[in-house]
């Protein structure tokens, strides 16, 4: 699955319109041979019928989610027996848990490194200036541990820090999956790759240390 | 080869299937006509059934609803109600609600649901709300002249897995075919028909008896999808209800009656409190004649103005907000984006709750529809797009909490976040850590909060594994939530590819084998329970006969002759003697008797009271303007 990806991914601009695995509409409803055990789900992508891209029409992709759950919702076969409710809830269960992560960008590009056979949060490298950043933040959370009441202050000009850098790495992701989708050579895709697990692997740091932070505001305003 | 699925093509005679919304206070079923236009049924005592069971000193059912409901103060241990707040839940998570009910409540090995005790008799709440569910049934079927065997029930949204699947348990105990689980608020927006070619996004509102429900909904073009629903399962009309029985009980107790302790005074106090309530929704102040008895045999007066209430109740209605705002926040809405506020329970009758809501969402609610009605018609509605395959109409759902499994350590890895569209699913892979492990244990639970102490237990499993070396096992478990908001976990060896037997331990509740024998019971009883509710309801009556004969006696009665007297007092005897025998026609027949004997009492009785009607009517103008109502006032009217 990971390689046929690759090579979709690989294959330039032009997709041809996908199936969605999932449905067609044949008079009736066909629901499609759910896999044999040991066999493989169709990715994401394919389950919705969508050119497998990082840079997904969310909108246009949305009204085909709609129109999919709407012939194989499992209340429309209540009269066709339990057999064929919990065919469809499979395949509806199937097309909103492709939804729900391709619907979002942070979680669409996780995905597609996941196909790709990467674990970007393992992968992530942190430069030198953001090692020492790293290290000044760890030490101001420490510090706020045992009294986070009295580093109130600190902790929300924290939160705001985060947030900042946040909005540029979503920036730096839109641009980085833009590269993935456009890059042909090797090396270009390898440098879209990496850029890829540079953005999410910090977002995913910066992430850990919003909840904590959060965590210690939630402690402040009980002790409140 | 793909497995081909069609409408059916005969469309075989029309299932009869109703809507259902199982309260906490009061029930209702509704049905969608030839025409399309859903409606409640109801038989001669309304729609509204109240959620009450009455047992006798054995644990036998007596009577359901209003027949039930009146026996509330005068039988409180034998008299249930609130069972919706006992449905799914363990012993530990209804000690607060214990404080409200006067009725034990125990558990028993091997499960952790909660079984309330009535005479020598438990029942688990499933089976107490199967009660309901079968009289609700049986209206049905008289308005219907129709079998009903379909029903699709409603929960609050926020309800967790187990509570869900008590519901759907107590449906199979009342002999009905649940065929789907909705959210009450959802069934309410289907219900105003806001679905219908209009398009947008819409906030309901549920404060009901004992819930308060919030959910953000996306409408187009007969879809209605749920975006985001959040709530809080210990907070309704109940808690108002408690919260004005402890200002009433404050204030006599400033006046040196005590009433605590007395669990039948309680009840009587909570009607006042309902009464005072529901009045002040229309009225400034209100006033209610308080029966204190034993306490004190002079009825209290008593005054509420409507600033007290809201006083009181402030906190609780202030307490439904935030959920709001989640709901918003995880909607990703702004209070601007809304195109309509409804308002579902009972509880948005309190001007207070509307004058909330409208400044917390800047637009006036829509509340053209009875709010005591709408989750009823709108749970009708989509029994009637089940059973007739309708497919312009879709209801998409949300799963309300968070579900995971426990990592090392007590946290919780996240499989499937809340506000997810449902069904959906999330597949997990395990492995052995050392050789030649055998199982692996997997804790499932739902909240989202991070610790799993402070999560919902769902339910408990091994993995079994043949013995090898660590790490070389892999199973991937399948965690399902279907459209209902139930879960089903199924496992699958990844090597081998064979399903792997599963024995699902639910941490609430019923197991099915459980479920079986109460059915099994509840079908050998099929027969003797229409027999029984014939003479239950005549019981109920002739009770409620002989109590207002014996008071009548007592009073205007005492100007009767002897011969009179005693002619009452022997079919009185003779009513007693025909209760005992636990028939319906021997009854029925001695309550004629007593009735047709008690003819000129009763004519005594209706003088006195207009006399009496009149005379306390002198008496409070007179006293108009005396400091200490309680102290001096006092009439006998007796209804």
């Amino acid at each position: 699955m990971a390689i046929q990806m690759q090579s979709m991914l690989a294959s330039g601009a032009e997709h041809p319109a996908v199936r969605p695995w999932v449905a067609g509409e044949l008079g009736g409803v066909v629901l499609n041979r759910w896999p044999e055990p040991g066999e493989a789900l169709p990715d994401y992508f394919a389950v919705l019928g969508v050119p497998a891209k990082l840079g997904l029409d969310e909108a246009a992709v949305e009204l085909q989610v709609r129109s999919l759950i709407r012939s194989l919702h499992p209340d429309r076969f209540h009269r066709d027996g339990p057999e064929a409710v919990a065919m469809a809830q499979r395949h509806t269960a199937l097309v909103n848990d492709a939804w729900r992560v391709l619907r979002d960008l942070e979680k669409r590009c996780l995905y597609a490194l996941e196909l790709a056979g990467d674990r970007p949060d393992e992968a992530y490298k942190p430069t030198p200036i953001e090692l020492a950043q790293t290290f000044e933040r760890n030490e101001l959370l420490e510090e706020c541990e045992d009294a986070p009441r009295q580093h109130r202050k600190e902790l929300l000009s924290l939160l705001g820090e985060l947030e900042g850098e946040r909005v540029d790495l979503v920036e730096d992701l839109r641009d980085a999956s833009t590269a993935w989708d456009a890059a042909e050579e090797p090396a270009a895709r390898h440098q879209a790759r990496t850029a890829l697990r540079q953005a999410l692997g910090r977002m995913a740091y910066l992430d850990r240390l919003r909840n904590r932070a959060k965590a210690m505001l939630d402690r402040a305003a009980q002790q409140a | 080869m793909a497995i081909l699925i069609g409408c059916s093509p005969q469309q075989a005679q029309a299932e009869l299937a109703v809507g259902i919304d199982l309260g906490t206070t009061n029930s209702l079923v509704a049905w969608v006509g030839p025409d399309g236009q859903p409606r409640v049924l109801s038989d001669a005592e309304g729609p509204m059934v109240p959620s009450v069971i009455a047992f006798d000193a054995q644990g036998e059912l007596l009577a359901t609803g209003a027949a039930a409901d009146a026996r509330v103060h005068l039988d409180p241990s034998h008299t249930i109600y609130s069972v919706k707040r006992l449905m799914g839940r363990d012993a530990a998570e209804v000690v607060d609600e214990l404080r409200l009910l006067p009725y034990q409540v125990h558990t028993e090995a091997g499960s952790a649901a909660v079984r309330v005790q009535v005479g020598q008799k438990r029942y688990s709440a499933p089976e107490l709300s199967a009660f309901v569910l079968r009289r609700l049934k049986s209206i049905a079927e008289q308005a219907l002249g129709r079998p009903v065997s379909k029903a699709v029930i409603t929960v609050p949204a926020y309800f967790n897995d187990a509570q869900r699947q008590a519901t759907k348990d107590a449906g199979r105990l009342a002999g009905l075919q649940v065929l789907r689980i909705v959210n009450e608020p959802t069934a309410a927006a289907l219900a105003y028909g806001l679905d219908k070619g209009a398009s947008g996004k819409v906030a309901v509102y549920d404060f009901g008896g004992g819930t308060f429900d919030i959910s953000i909904l996306h409408l187009h073009e007969g879809l209605t999808e749920v975006l985001a629903t959040g709530g809080d399962t210990h907070l309704g009309g109940d808690d108002i209800d408690l919260a004005l029985v402890e200002q009433l009980a404050a204030g006599l107790a400033r006046q040196g009656l005590d009433v605590r302790g007395q669990p039948e005074l309680l009840q009587r106090l909570r009607k006042d409190a309902i009464a005072l309530k529901i009045a002040l929704s229309e009225a400034e102040t209100a006033e209610r004649t308080l029966d204190l008895a034993p306490l004190t045999s002079r009825p209290v007066q008593w005054q509420m103005a409507r600033a007290e209430l809201e006083a009181v109740i402030a906190p609780l209605v202030e307490r439904t907000l935030a959920p709001c705002r989640q709901a918003l926040r995880d909607a990703g809405v702004q209070p601007a984006d809304l195109s309509e506020v409804v308002l579902v329970g009972g509880s948005t009758r309190i001007p207070l709750v509307r004058q909330r809501v409208q400044e917390l969402f800047g637009r006036p609610p829509h509340c053209e529809l009875d709010p005591d009605q709408v989750v009823a018609l709108g749970a009708a509605v989509q029994a009637d797009i089940m059973t007739h395959s309708r497919r312009d109409m879709l209801l998409l759902d949300v799963t309300p909490l968070s579900l995971g499994i426990e990592t090392v350590g007590g946290g919780i890895a996240k499989l499937i976040q809340r506000n997810s569209s449902i069904p959906a699913s999330a597949t997990e892979e395990f492995t052995t850590s050392v050789d030649n492990q055998t199982g692996v244990v997997v804790h499932v639970l739902q909240g989202d909060r991070e610790l799993v102490r402070d999560c919902r237990s769902l339910a408990r499993f091994v993995i079994p594994i043949q013995p090898m070396a660590a790490g070389l096992a892999r199973v991937a478990v399948s965690f399902l939530i279907d459209a209902n908001g139930i879960l089903h976990v199924t496992a699958r060896d990844v090597r081998t590819g064979r399903e792997v037997t599963l024995e699902v331990k639910p941490s609430y509740g019923l197991s099915d084998s459980e479920v079986e024998q109460m059915l099994e019971a509840a079908f050998d009883n099929a027969e003797s329970d229409i027999a029984e509710r014939a003479f239950v309801d005549l019981s109920v009556e002739a009770e409620q006969l002989l109590r207002a004969t014996d008071r009548q006696l007592r009073g205007p009665g005492q100007r009767l002759d002897a011969e009179e007297r005693q002619d009452i007092e022997a079919t009185m005897a003779s009513v007693r003697a025909a209760i005992s025998t636990r028939q319906a026609d021997p009854l029925r027949q001695a309550l004629e008797e007593l009735s047709s004997a008690t003819n000129h009492l009763a004519e005594l009785a209706f003088g006195d009271a207009v006399n009496t009607a009149a005379h306390s009517q002198q008496v409070q103008a007179a006293l108009a303007g005396d400091d200490d109502p309680a102290a001096s006032k006092s009439h006998h009217a007796n209804a």
